[in-house]
Parts: structure tokens; sequence; C-alpha cells
């Protein structure tokens, strides 16, 4: 059973490919989890985030932060500007439309991404907090069994 | 003595937008003067950038123009350049075409109508608002739009710049399963796509009739999507190489976008014109569907366009599972092509309305010159048209924030991609007394 799902948002253009890359580095460290790559999915996002508890997105962010990749809440995505045009429908903009439909999951990490670091490195930040998720299943688990 | 009172109403620019837009009128004795719909954003050039290409390139190329529209890009080019190379493609190429153009109908439709233009109707600022209220609504858009991206996908190789078209067919033919599994999906949305129309036609649209003429294509033997004749409700009919004696496009100083005419006037183009034109030819299940929305043919009412929509949603729908009913793996999934030096015309209809090329080819197959026109420089002048009489009849003694929602009501019911250059309408208004 999948019980985390890692979306990758971008496309396969060299430039937009950096959530994707981290993604291929991603999935040869976790076998149990379930890895998804989306081309601009625009809205088409919530789809991909039902039927499973937790997800991770990951993203690149428009400029480079010293910090590599920045965990983003709900709520700093809702200080952005309001949307929208349909060109403008962003991954913010969707979680805020799956939010508001009450269609998130019940645990959801966002990740930027920022550009101009190695892939190794920021897949290995990545790994380090996606086995957080995994970890804390697992003790969930292992509670329940008791 | 007149006083002039100046108002400037900025709604902010967010980043990650295709276009802008703007709107400026001078009100004078309760009537609208100098309105100008204003679109800035910079010219793309891609008739240019056509130029000394090769004509296999094309499709793939012209497919990024637009993100929503991608496939009707597409099939306008191919058409032309085929005609120029006299390839016939087969039956098998003809119908699949159509069956991508119902995917790209039926997922830009459904963005349209949810994510755009229902907001304005029911009171919201945006769909996440909207959403909040009607989750139900939204959900069941979002299941359309992913159809028809699936749709897309199935030929395309992927739903946003599809890859799968090629001048005499296309690269890939799908398997027998993925159609399969695609066609039970059609099948299971029709329940949303009736459900739609019902919806849309109880919105509470504004009652605004006008005056203007239909302009779609026509084709005798179904309803026209990716081939037939020009026609219009002033009578016209005309072959595509005919389509310059006629439409002429040009510059105005307020746009980066053309302004299209028939005849020296503006007309009108896109789902509401279709159906005001073609609606006879829609299978009698629609037809009959359309009778209980309670919504009449030909209609001078702009805003019924979200109903139109609708109405072509659930016949995208019902025109895909018939060309996919008895679907198998062709032999030959594209024509041999033999390039020769000529000129050739392509029309076809976008969700938005025609969509209009023109391509002169050199021996080799190398694009000598490129000309397209697209349905949203050919509602433009309409656009502005109708926001002259839509702001009167609804009345110059509203607010300025009033009239700003009007106003953008008016212009997000044509098209998404003005919708997009118009959702941060910035509007100014000169009210003289």
């Amino acid at each position: 059973m999948i019980d985390l799902r890692v979306i990758a948002v971008g496309s396969p253009f060299t430039g937009d490919d950096l959530a994707w890359q981290v993604s291929d580095t991603l999935q040869q460290q976790f076998d149990t989890i379930d890895f998804i790559k989306l081309d601009r999915p625009g809205s088409q996002l919530i789809e991909y985030l039902q039927g499973v508890d937790r997800v991770v997105v990951i993203d690149a962010l428009e400029e480079k932060v010293t910090s590599s990749i920045v965990e983003l809440t709900m709520q700093q995505l809702q200080q952005e500007t309001n949307l929208v045009s349909s060109h403008g429908f962003g991954v913010s903009e969707t979680l805020r439309l799956a939010e508001a439909m009450q269609a998130l999951p019940e645990t959801l990490c966002i990740l930027g991404l920022s550009p101009g670091v190695d892939i190794h490195s920021l897949a290995d930040r990545c790994a380090a907090i996606i086995a957080s998720y995994t970890t804390i299943h697992r003790q969930q688990v292992s509670r329940n069994a008791i | 003595m007149s006083d002039k009172r100046e108002i400037n109403i900025r709604v902010p620019v967010l980043a990650r937008v295709e276009g802008e837009g703007a709107l400026s009128f001078t009100a004078r004795d309760g009537r609208i003067e100098d309105l100008q719909l204003k679109i800035f954003e910079p010219p793309r050039l891609f008739e240019k950038f056509l130029e000394g290409r090769d004509y296999h390139e094309v499709p793939d190329m012209v497919a990024r123009i637009c993100g929503i529209c991608p496939v009707a890009y597409q099939m306008s080019a191919v058409q032309a350049i085929e005609s120029i190379f006299e390839i016939k493609v087969t039956p098998w190429v003809q119908a699949m075409r159509r069956v991508m153009y119902c995917g790209e109908w039926i997922q830009s439709h459904a963005l349209h109508i949810h994510l755009l233009a229902a907001p304005d109707y029911l009171g919201y600022n945006s769909a996440i608002e909207m959403a909040k209220d009607h989750a139900d609504i939204v959900q069941r858009g979002l299941r359309l739009q992913s159809l028809g991206n699936k749709l897309i996908g199935l030929l395309g190789a992927r739903s946003v710049h599809p890859v799968g078209v090629c001048v005499g067919g296309f690269h890939h033919a799908p398997s027998l399963s993925e159609v399969e599994s695609l066609y039970h999906e059609l099948e299971q949305s029709i329940v949303d796509a009736e459900a739609l129309i019902g919806w849309t036609a109880t919105l509470p649209l504004p009652d605004d009739q006008q005056d203007f003429v239909s302009v779609a294509l026509s084709n005798e033997q179904q309803f026209a999507i990716e081939q037939g004749r020009v026609i219009s409700s002033a009578g016209l009919n005309i072959s595509l190489n005919e389509y310059e004696q006629h439409f002429a496009e040009h510059q105005v100083p307020h746009s980066t976008a053309f302004h299209s005419l028939l005849e020296g006037q503006p007309y009108l183009v896109g789902p509401l014109a279709r159906l005001n034109l073609n609606l006879q030819q829609l299978p009698q299940e629609i037809q009959k569907l359309v009778k209980q929305s309670g919504i009449h043919f030909p209609c001078q009412n702009m805003f019924l366009s979200i109903v139109a929509r609708a109405i072509e949603i659930r016949y995208a729908i019902g025109e895909a599972m018939r060309l996919l009913k008895n679907y198998q793996v062709p032999n030959a999934r594209k024509q041999t092509v033999t390039p020769k030096a000529g000129v050739g015309y392509g029309c076809t209809e976008a969700p938005r309305g025609i969509l209009w090329h023109r391509y002169e080819v050199d021996a080799q197959g190398i694009i000598v010159n490129a000309n397209i026109v697209p349905p949203t420089s050919q509602n433009q002048a309409r656009i502005e048209a109708d926001l002259r009489n839509s702001l009167e009849a609804y009345g110059l003694q509203h607010s300025d924030d009033e009239l700003r929602l009007h106003g953008e009501m008016v212009i997000r019911n044509y098209d998404p991609c003005i919708s997009c250059a118009t959702h941060f309408l910035k509007i100014k208004v000169d009210r003289i007394d």
C-alpha cells in the first residue's frame, strides 16, 4: 500500500526540470514511495493529491535561496497575491484551490528547490525530509499495532 | 463648465502571467466615449520564427503559441501544409484529429467555465473563493478538464504543447487498451456534462441582447470542428483561400494584438457563434438537452456563451465516443510526405473560435512566410463594441469598482486568452459631467 507520494512539478525542458531531476535521484533511494513527475499540471495537480494520506510536492523556486530548500506552509502560500489567469494557475493557486475544496491530503509538505544548487545536494536534503515523514508513519503504524 | 473627475483604480499585477490588459474610457453625459481595450504584452513574432523552418517543425512550433489550445494551432497548420503537398489523410487520421480536438474543447471550456467565468456570475473574486461554497461544482469542472487533457494526451503524448501531430498524420497510434480505458471514462463523464448544461443555464446571467454577426466554420457532413467553409450569420459562405478578401487585420495604437474586421465590421467567433450557425447539426440527444435548458439559439446575448461552452463539452464527449467506439490500431498512422512549393490555407474551430493559417512553402518544404489569425484578434473589435453597449446598459451611475467588475466580466466572457490578459485590469474612467 502506498502511504507517501512525492510529486515533482516541472517539465521536460532544461531549466524547468529541476524537480524532475531531484525526483529521479530520490526514486533510487526509496522503493516504497510513489513518485510522480507532472508536466505543468496546473489545476490537475489536485487529482494527484487524492488517494493517499501524505504528499510531498517538490517544485523549483524562481530565485536562488541560501538554504537550497525551503519548506513552505499553506499559510505562506496564502500570502501570495490573489489569482489569477489560467496561465497563472500555478502550484500555490492550485493548492489553495484544493484547500478551499477540502481536498488536501492529511499531511502535505511543500518543498521549494533553489536553482543553481547541485542536484545530489538537493536530493540529499529532500531525502532527509522525506525520510522523516516515513519514520513518523512507521511509528504511527507500530503504535496502532500495539 | 464641466467638472472632470479622474479616478485610477489598480488591480495588482501578479508573477507568472502570460499577458496584461487594461481598459480605459471616457464617459460624457451618460455615454461612453473613447473606449479602449489595451493589450500590451509584447508581440510574440511567431510567424517570423516560422520563416526558414522545415515544414515538419511547424506543428510543434505553433503548438507553443497557446498552452490552452495548442491542438487548434497544430490542426490548422497541418491542414494548410497538407493542402500544399496534396496529401489526403486517411479516415483514421481524420477521425483521430477530431478526437484530439474534442479533448481540447472539453478541457478549455471546462477550465473557462469553472476557473474564469463562473465566479463572476456567482459574486466571487476567484475560483478559489467560489470553491469554498461550491466545492462539488469546481470538482466536477476539474474532472471534465482532466478528461479533456487525457484525450489530448492519448494522441499527443502530453496535454500541454502535445507532440503527436505531424504533417500527414500522427507520430504514434494509441493502443486498443488505452482507448478502451478512456472510452469508459468518457461514458462515465456524460452525467457531469449534462448536469453542467443545466447548471450554467440557471446561473444569474445578465440579459444583454446585442446586434452582432456570428462567424464560424460550416461543414455539410457534421458539426464543424477541424474542417469546413467559413460562413456568417450575414450570409457569407467562402472557402479558406477567399478569407483575406473579406477579413482584414489592422493595428490599433492602443494594442499589440491586431483587430480583425469582416467587411469593415466587428464580428463574433467562438462557441456562441458556432451554435448560432450550426446548432441543427448537433445530434438529436444534444438538441434535446439544449431545449430542456430553456436557451434558444440563435442567441444575441453574449453572456450565454457559458451555456454554449457547456453544450459543446457534452457534444465533444459524445463525438469522441462515437469516433473511438470501434477503434482499431491502423496499419499506417501517417502518409508519406513529398514537399511541394505552393500556398495553402487551414482553418479550424479553436475553443474560442476560428483559427486561420496561411503558409507559403518552397519546393524543399521550407516555410517562406506564414500568417496566423487567432480567434483572440478576431474577437477584439467585438469585445470593444460589447463593452460600450454592456457598460451603458449596465448604467454609468455605478461606482468605478462596479464598472470595473462589469467590464472585466464582459471581457472574460469571450476567451481564456483574453481573460489572462485582463484579469489584471487597470481601469481609468474620466467622468465628464
